[in-house]
């Protein structure tokens, strides 16, 4: 299952200058999202928001992607929604509650993040589905490379 | 927001980023879908979380490491919005439930795994 419509980069062993060409923009790409991503992350300081934001611009991103730019995804979404959001730190968060108020309280702030997290990236993703059925893109092939 | 400080951030989590992207793309040709790869990166992260948080809290770890491998690195290389996409477009009946699931045992028990290590 594959909803991502992510190139393939560097995996197979034909590496020749166009895919290693690829390869590069590619990753030039995931790192102009991913400054703006973490930076956002640490000024904030509050990961359930910018957890909750993630997946909202994310779910977003999807829904509008078609006819759109390789660019859309790999900025927009590898790098910047990737790099905003953080699992690691949600599991922590979890670990420190756990010692400081207990068991079922920790588990009710995990879990009302992941249901938040489902609800607003599927509101994303109703965003960008009527937006698209509105708008349909047009700029697609004007920046393809 | 302090320059240097900042620097230290996004110098951590562009290969952060990079890392979860290539590991991604690489593990979904080899397994047997896309949530496979995002949940390896995840709970690695978990893992090696849990494994410096100590290593850095000791007396002499240097100052802006932190930033640099936890906040910028780590926070980059795992994500929580693709997981959310993943698990509102799993089709599978039951997998959505498996993957949270997955995620929260998976995540902790990765990140104890790095803490006993660490200590």
């Amino acid at each position: 299952m594959s909803w991502m419509p992510l190139p393939k980069s560097g995996g197979s062993a034909a590496l020749g200058i166009a895919s290693l060409r690829r390869l590069l923009t590619d990753l030039s790409f995931v790192a102009l999202g991913a400054i703006p991503g973490s930076l956002l992350r640490w000024l904030v300081d509050n990961l359930a928001v910018v957890n909750l934001l993630g997946a909202f611009v994310l779910g977003w991103l999807i829904a509008t992607a078609a006819g759109r730019p390789r660019a859309w995804l790999l900025v927009g979404g590898v790098g910047f929604c990737g790099s905003l959001t953080s699992f690691s730190g949600w599991i922590l968060a979890l670990h420190s509650r756990i010692q400081g108020s207990g068991w079922w309280v920790a588990l009710a702030y995990w879990l009302l993040e992941l249901l938040g997290g489902l609800f607003f990236s599927a509101l994303g993703m109703g965003l960008g589905q009527w937006m698209q059925r509105r708008w349909p893109a047009q700029l697609g092939d004007c920046f393809k490379h | 927001m302090i320059p240097s400080q900042a620097l230290l951030v996004a110098a951590g989590a562009v290969p952060g980023a990079w890392l979860r992207f290539l590991l991604v793309n690489h593990l979904a040709e080899r397994l047997p879908s896309r949530p496979w790869g995002t949940l390896l990166v995840n709970l690695m992260a978990c893992f090696v979380l849990g494994w410096i948080l100590p290593v850095l809290d000791r007396p002499g770890a240097p100052p802006g490491a932190s930033l640099l491998l936890i906040t910028g690195f780590l926070g980059s290389l795992s994500t929580f919005s693709t997981l959310m996409v993943e698990l509102l477009t799993l089709r599978a009946p039951g997998a959505p439930v498996k993957l949270a699931l997955g995620s929260l045992v998976g995540g902790s028990l990765a990140l104890m795994a790095g803490l006993a290590l660490g200590r």
